[in-house]
């Protein structure tokens, strides 16, 4: 009975912990926008009524957009993968057909008004080279025994047609050196003789032109068969008229498109982009070339960021003025999505490679002027800000008149009306300083399309973008194929005298580095380039005079170079230790670096090496983030006796997968010194497969895996202790440390659900509770408290005070779910960072949709409450002062009464 | 048909253990090659057989010439590192070569006394080794009067993971069941009747205290 209340008791009292929102404070601290990823189809519906445009992307989703505002209206999202990549779209009255899938093709039908789905069926093609539709079959091209045969099936309810037509396919010349147009297949020859055969109906006629290329492409959105043939850079375009085959020359460097207008009418509009900030059209009529006036025009604006622009769908209109109008979908390298107005302008646009984010850093913002004025003034040694400004009496004296006199003029200026504002000097947007509680900060994202965005994080503006063109490519994650684009913040904003600075890591013959400034994304003399090939880069613990944190590279042939290189250090880093490993092969170095102060002539030295068996792979180096502060050294247990926790700062946790004939796979969880090389602990989960999620910090772990022989998801924990006596007391140090293993305690956990990503919380100083954030397949991002996951939860008596009794399966209550009705989708990441109050983290979600939140794990015990009663406070100590006074009064008068008695 | 059946099974298990037996190719020995000099190069300590079968901790002894370690107590007296690099030989010749590391004045600290780690994956072939040394001592390598190294080589296998408890979970479950409902058995009173002594002091005090002041009840 008494443990029973005990268990109530306490169960209750971790009821309080999780964290509810209120129905008023949804969207108060947090945004989410919405994307649907780089455009593969698209087609435009200018019925009066609707006004949409539907497109089908590369992340499988199929969307539409209001043609107005580009905002999304539905959106659908298709399998992941292969398995439901969009290979076609076929609007018609009130559907958009499209046809998914590689091997298995799924053809699914969508109401046009609010996405929901009419019809699915599926059928099989192993190889499918083409599918096209028309006349309300899809015709499915495959090559079989030299033919080429043609499958058709009725749309939207999936019955085989009549026949399969057959084609003799002598003049097929495999797929990379043909092209399908409008039911036609046009292939290139090897004697120079193009060939254009329709696969509509079942003749054998073809066409035949002599005509030598390298390469050919179909001109999207043409209604009759229509090529662009290259040949050593020069381009011509084929097409097909009334049987015939006619040949233009096109302008080069510029994307085509073909508009049929009034039936028999064609438009050839063509746009291209000279330069980023400048995008030309140009249209005229496909026979004779003459060129449309009102379509075609030039338009430059410095905010524009384009490359290789190339119209995806398009609209045209005869005006009022009776010039022809056209709208249309244009879709750039770097993934962006505009619709263009011609004549005209652009009418909206939108960035959708922020759904291919691959990395991301939160940079604080530089205080306001008056604020610097002020520390630099007093010169407060203590202040967290580097003003690099002398002590001395005279110096400071000098100062604080100077400063006086500004305050005065900026005061003058103000009244007067000169100057708004005195903080728009700090940049072009004066709200761009830093808050008191360090909440607003700049949200910096690499994206694969070359893209550097920073966007604001208290409202998600996007401040500026990069395009990164032609500067190099991005390294490649060698395990499993994704781009990655390492980012170092070289110097942050507390230096008053300098601006803050990252540093991206760029692959091109030879590396290159970016710089931006992150507060403004301009990169001065942005590109450096180093001669050799960089396989690590390491932070240094010591800045450089210039108040820049130093890069340790090393190149293919292990020997380390600092960067940047000329620049001496403000003082000697002591001796570093830096691992590099090699996640095909398995092999691990570590090595011993010697910074001399002048940053010149370093030398390293191997110290160990661990090489994991073939065809063992690593999979995921986990550490912990370089900005955690553990608070508390231990756990009080039931008898009063402290369990100290083992904290390494050493420590890296290493996942290796390896295939293995009994048990399909095998992960190996490795924890490894890096700087001596030991490793601490291993442990093997058999039968884990994909996805794997791995977290490290403070003293514990959590990997995630799929187990094969239960089919659940599965997370295991962690948690490493020294015992009851502090091992290293006085100074860690792991070179010749103790052989004596920490105590490991392990538990696991079942998740009813799949993950997508999953990240822990992080405040200043650590004194805040860790909760974990995961991101679930079903959309939502859940906030579960470290001690549900904590491997010493009790199957029988609690071992410590407030000990949740152990429960196999983690509970997932929807108060604990911190992005409520807004579901994210596709996560890739989640991104976490402090702020200045202790207990608040700032989150930040990213996959196809951005989400920002910051959540408050011990809740917001350092700031007051938002519906916090002022007015009682300041009425309540009103009346206490005055009655203080009155009273004080009063018992003056009686005491001198008293005196005359 | 039952003895076809019988014959397939025999035979399946029968390469299984064939199989298992071809790609278990144990260690056979551990070569050491130690630097003394900085970037001079490495030169051979010890060789060390290992029979991972008898699964028990090796010990091995080497003696080691003068002039080494003269060169020894040279690289702890310029507190220098120890570098070890351990060649692992298993059956079939097949070499994998490992390095580690510790501080010089360690290993003349703890009179040469080492412990050399070998870590082992599921697979029983090694993957890392480590250096330790049996003592934390740091200052009297001047004493050192052996030339013996003294060389312990432990094996480690990985743990294997843990697996959520669900069968005592339910376990516990079912026995707080049992104890609830013998709990009830036992104590099947109303609530009146367990907690008369209680209700009845409370009922008479309203009752005393509503009779105190009638003017209220009006």
């Amino acid at each position: 009975m008494v443990s029973k209340l005990i268990y109530a008791a306490l169960l209750s009292s971790f009821l309080f912990t999780v964290n509810g929102l209120y129905e008023d404070q949804a969207g108060k601290f947090d945004w989410k926008q919405d994307y649907v990823g780089e455009v593969k189809f698209s087609s435009i519906d200018v019925d009066v009524t609707t006004k949409r445009l539907y497109v089908a992307t590369e992340k499988n989703v199929v969307a539409s957009l209001a043609i107005d505002t580009g905002d999304i209206i539905w959106r659908q999202i298709l399998e992941k993968g292969p398995e439901g990549s969009v290979e076609l779209i076929h609007p018609t009255k009130s559907k958009i057909i499209t046809v998914s899938g590689v091997d298995v093709i799924k053809v699914r039908g969508w109401d046009v008004k609010d996405g929901y789905l009419h019809f699915e069926w599926s059928t099989e093609s192993s190889y499918a080279l083409y599918l096209f539709v028309f006349n309300g079959l899809l015709h499915n091209v495959y090559y079989s025994n030299n033919l080429i045969a043609v499958d058709t099936y009725h749309l939207e309810t999936g019955v085989k047609g009549k026949a399969t037509y057959t084609f003799p396919a002598h003049w097929f010349s495999g797929s990379d050196r043909c092209a399908l147009s409008s039911g036609s297949l046009a292939c290139l020859d090897v004697d120079g003789k193009l060939n254009i055969g329709s696969l509509i109906k079942s003749n054998t006629d073809r066409l035949g032109l002599d005509m030598i290329g390298d390469k050919i492409e179909a001109i999207p959105g043409s209604p009759i068969p229509a090529f662009i043939v290259t040949n050593k850079n020069v381009e011509k375009l084929v097409y097909v008229k009334e049987n015939k085959i006619l040949v233009r020359s096109s302008t080069s460097r510029s994307s085509s498109f073909i508009y049929t207008y009034m039936a028999d009418r064609q438009y050839l509009l063509q746009i291209s982009s000279p330069m980023q900030d400048t995008i030309v059209t140009e249209g005229s009529i496909l026979e004779d070339s003459t060129v449309i006036e009102s379509l075609s025009s030039k338009e430059s604006k410095s905010s524009l960021k384009i490359s290789n622009p190339r119209i995806s769908s398009a609209f045209c209109g005869r005006s009022k003025a009776n010039t022809v109008n056209c709208v249309a979908l244009v879709s750039t390298q770097d993934q962006s999505l505009m619709l263009l107005k011609m004549p005209g302008s652009i009418k909206w646009h939108r960035e959708e490679s922020l759904t291919n984010i691959i990395n991301v850093e939160f940079v604080d913002l530089p205080v306001s002027d008056i604020e610097a004025a002020i520390e630099k003034e007093f010169g407060n040694k203590e202040s967290f800000l580097d003003h690099s400004v002398s002590t001395g009496a005279f110096s400071m004296f000098v100062r604080r008149l100077f400063s006086q006199l500004q305050q005065l003029r900026t005061l003058f200026a103000t009244v007067l009306g000169i100057i708004e504002s005195p903080s728009e000097t700090t940049g072009t947007k004066s709200n761009l300083v830093r808050d008191q509680f360090g909440l607003h900060k700049i949200i910096v994202t690499v994206t694969s399309a070359g893209k550097i965005f920073g966007i604001d994080n208290l409202n998600g503006e996007i401040l500026w973008s990069v395009l990164l063109c032609g500067v190099g490519t991005f390294y490649e994650n060698r395990v499993n194929g994704l781009p990655s684009a390492p980012m170092h913040l070289q110097r942050n904003s507390k230096h008053l005298s300098y601006s803050p600075m990252c540093t991206l890591l760029l692959k091109s013959e030879k590396i290159q580095f970016v710089y931006i400034y992150p507060i403004n994304g301009e990169s001065k003399n942005g590109v450096t380039q180093v001669p050799y090939r960089v396989v690590q880069a390491v932070p240094l613990p010591v800045l450089n005079i210039e108040m820049v944190r130093s890069l340790i590279l090393f190149d293919s042939s292990n020997s380390p170079h600092l960067y940047p290189a000329d620049t001496p250090l403000s003082s000697k880093p002591p001796p570093l230790y830096i691992y590099i490993a090699n996640p095909t092969n398995g092999l691990l170095q570590g090595f011993t670096v010697n910074v001399p102060i002048s940053g010149k002539e370093l030398s390293a030295k191997e110290v160990w090496k661990t090489q994991f068996n073939k065809p063992t792979q690593i999979i995921a180096i986990g550490s912990r983030d370089a900005m955690e502060h553990v608070h508390s050294q231990g756990r009080v247990l039931s008898d009063r006796s402290v369990l100290y926790k083992y904290i390494n700062p050493n420590m890296v946790a290493i996942l290796t997968l390896a295939p293995d004939t009994t048990h399909k796979s095998v992960l190996t969880l490795h924890l490894l010194d890096a700087v001596s090389g030991i490793i601490i602990y291993s442990v093997v989960h058999k039968r884990a497969s994909h996805p794997i999620h791995l977290v490290h910090s403070e003293n514990w772990l959590l990997c995630s895996y799929y187990n094969d022989k239960t089919r659940r998801t599965e997370i295991a924990s962690y948690e490493l202790y020294d015992g009851n006596q502090l091992s290293n007391s006085s100074d860690f140090s792991s070179v010749g440390g103790s052989l004596i293993p920490p105590i490991v305690e392990k538990q696991a956990y079942i998740l009813p659900g799949f993950l997508q990503a999953m990240k822990p919380t992080i405040t200043e100083k650590g004194i805040t509770s860790k909760h974990i954030l995961m991101a679930t397949t079903t959309g939502h991002l859940l906030e579960v408290p470290w001690a549900f996951l904590d491997p010493r939860r009790p199957l029988g008596e609690p071992k410590e005070e407030g000990a949740i009794p152990y429960i196999p399966e983690l509970p997932m209550p929807s108060e604990s779910m911190i992005n409520y009705n807004k579901s994210l989708m596709r996560v890739d990441g989640i991104y976490t960072t402090p702020s200045s109050l202790e207990s608040t983290c700032l989150v930040f979600v990213y996959g196809l949709d951005l989400f920002y939140t910051r959540v408050a794990p011990s809740k917001t015990f350092d700031v007051l409450k938002e519906d916090f009663d002022y007015l009682v406070i300041i009425i309540v100590t009103h009346i206490l002062l005055i009655s203080a006074y009155v009273t004080k009064n009063l018992a003056s008068q009686k005491a001198l009464k008293q005196a005359w008695k | 048909m039952m003895h076809y059946k019988l014959i397939f099974l025999f035979c399946s298990v029968l390469s299984g253990i064939y199989c298992s037996d071809t790609s278990y190719d144990s260690i056979s020995d551990v070569y050491l090659e130690h630097e003394l000099i900085p970037n001079a190069g490495f030169t051979k300590r010890s060789s060390i057989l290992v029979n991972l079968e008898s699964r028990n901790d090796v010990v091995s002894t080497t003696t080691i010439n003068d002039s080494d370690i003269q060169l020894l107590k040279q690289l702890a007296s310029k507190n220098e590192l120890y570098r070890l690099k351990v060649t692992v030989r298993t059956l079939s010749g097949k070499e994998t070569r490992f390095l580690t590391f510790t501080r010089a004045c360690l290993i003349v600290g703890s009179k040469l006394n080492d412990i050399l780690t070998l870590h082992l994956d599921h697979l029983d072939s090694p993957f890392a080794v480590n250096l330790a040394t049996t003592s934390n001592n740091c200052n009297s390598f001047n004493e050192l009067d052996t030339s013996n190294f003294t060389t312990t080589v432990f094996f480690r296998r990985p743990e294997s993971s843990p697996v959520p408890d669900t069968a005592t979970y339910i376990q516990k479950m079912e026995r707080e069941r049992d104890a609830r409902e013998k709990g009830k058995s036992s104590n099947n009173k109303s609530m009146l009747g367990k907690y008369w002594m209680y209700i009845l002091p409370l009922v008479i005090f309203m009752m005393i205290a509503g009779a105190s002041n009638p003017e209220a009840r009006q």
